[in-house]
């Protein structure tokens, strides 16, 4: 597998975690799934929404490794996903963003609904990124905004898993090149954290395993310490693209495999 | 009157409101309008009032300036062109952006207008949904020698021109290799690579390493043309 990855998840200042993830590859290494589920709901029918839809997708994910068309097997999924969660909620709502990268080879494949985050970074810059399904996000593009009243509303979702019957996922693909990062995330981390710094962190290329969980629980923690009251949960994977082995390396495991 | 907002990315990095002065926009300092970045000319570009109308012009740039994907040497604006310089995109908007989200640093503009009170319309279901429809499609229009000629979308990050079996566009000739290019989705931009002995032109020029494909652009793999188109459309 050329990618190195690094997930973990805080429960904020919350007093309940409706964050979920999910890190799955396939039996012979060469592919995975990364999956952020964030939640929305009272009375625990946010978690249960999270987690739903990812219990959803390990179930379903073999079909994915040998699929011809990723993109329409994640679109797929994520449709089901929104049947699934549809069908918990009686009374309570029950909702959830979910956000997925498929990477195969040098090739990424994404979708999500929600506010959750995709990011693609390459020399400490942004590439490409998930659009969010919110109020303030259409406005923005529409032009059509006002500075106070829409703060209000930023955050109010127009599409997400569990609350219509017909959504209709963004799907995004794209090749990537030696030492390309790409970053799954929760609100709890893009809202309440400098994003900027993460991203040129995540450039230092040749990165290790141990280097990447370290940085990705120091965002996690930045995020925190920035909203100590009522902050929200935070959920974060990174992933590095490392696609050539240094000499170094091939020689340290080809020494170590005899 | 107008605003231009600047994006880097998906982040609103600067506005302006537009008076009647001309707005100059370059890497150097001295520029009313600052983009930092090797792809920018010292002086590239600037925004002129005439008549009551504003005109992107192009004062000589390196890399050109671009009006909706369209390269331009002087035009006039209307509300929600966008202006592409370097990998930079200029909207000219009637109202001011949203403040940029963190990280991000702002004009002061921004920071007195936010104590005003003002009234936005909720955006009707109609607005919303042909905004979601709206997406880039990417397609080459090829060429087979004859005449012909054959549009094929581009829906993989990847797509191979070459004489392999495995290539999704064909090439022939005696020396062709398997692969002579690919072409590749990079982040938002779509790229021609070429591979040895490929003999890969763009715009009529030899090309060796990934260039950049613009919408409407031309070039040539083999001596087999190709047109890329890369617009927003509507999807059904």
């Amino acid at each position: 597998m050329p990618w190195i990855t690094a997930a973990d998840s805080d429960i904020g200042a919350r007093e309940e975690q409706q964050d979920r993830y999910l890190v799955v590859r396939n039996d012979r290494g060469s592919s995975q799934l990364l999956v952020v589920a964030d939640g929305a709901g009272g009375h625990t029918m946010g978690a249960m929404a999270a987690q739903t839809a990812i219990t959803h997708v390990r179930e379903n994910v073999t079909g994915l490794w040998l699929s011809e068309d990723p993109l329409t097997f994640l679109k797929d999924l994520i449709v089901e996903c929104n049947q699934r969660v549809l069908a918990l909620s009686d009374t309570d709502l029950a909702c959830s963003t979910i956000v997925m990268v498929f990477m195969r080879s040098d090739e990424l494949f994404w979708g999500h609904v929600g506010d959750s985050r995709f990011y693609l970074i390459r020399n400490g810059e942004v590439i490409s990124q998930t659009r969010d399904h919110s109020v303030g996000e259409l406005q923005q593009r529409q032009g059509d905004e006002a500075t106070g009243a829409i703060k209000a509303a930023e955050n109010e979702l127009y599409m997400c898993l569990g609350g219509l019957s017909d959504i209709t996922p963004e799907l995004d693909s794209s090749a990537v090149r030696e030492g390309d990062s790409l970053l799954l995330c929760s609100d709890g981390l893009w809202g309440q954290t400098d994003m900027l710094r993460t991203f040129s962190e995540l450039s230092n290329t040749g990165i290790s395993q141990e280097g990447l969980a370290k940085l990705v629980a120091q965002s996690i923690s930045a995020a925190k310490i920035a909203k100590p009251e009522n902050g929200d949960n935070i959920t974060l994977i990174a992933s590095q693209f490392l696609e050539k082995p240094t000499l170094i390396r091939r020689l340290l495991s080809a020494i170590f495999k005899t | 009157m107008g605003y231009i907002r600047v994006y880097r990315g998906n982040d609103l990095t600067n506005q302006l409101e537009l008076g009647e002065e001309q707005v100059t926009i370059g890497r150097t300092e001295g520029n009313t309008l600052v983009l930092p970045g090797d792809g920018v000319s010292r002086q590239h570009a600037a925004i002129e009032f005439q008549n009551g109308e504003y005109y992107i012009v192009d004062l000589g740039s390196q890399n050109g300036v671009f009006l909706n994907n369209e390269k331009v040497v002087k035009s006039k604006l209307k509300y929600w062109d966008e202006i592409q310089i370097h990998n930079f995109v200029i909207k000219f908007m009637a109202t001011q952006g949203l403040s940029a989200k963190k990280g991000a640093q702002n004009q002061t503009a921004q920071e007195s207008e936010s104590d005003k009170t003002k009234f936005f319309k909720i955006t009707d279901e109609k607005q919303l949904d042909d905004l979601r429809k709206k997406t880039k499609e990417c397609f080459l229009n090829c060429s087979d020698g004859s005449g012909v000629v054959k549009k094929v979308l581009i829906k993989k990050p990847k797509i191979a021109i070459g004489k392999s079996k495995d290539a999704d566009l064909s090439v022939s000739g005696w020396f062709a290799p398997g692969i002579c290019a690919t072409i590749e989705r990079q982040g938002n931009n779509y790229e021609l690579v070429p591979r040895k002995r490929g003999k890969v032109s763009y715009q009529n020029k030899p090309i060796v390493g990934p260039t950049k494909l613009l919408d409407g652009s031309v070039f040539s793999v083999r001596g087999r043309q190709f047109k890329f188109f890369n617009r927003l459309t509507k999807t059904s």
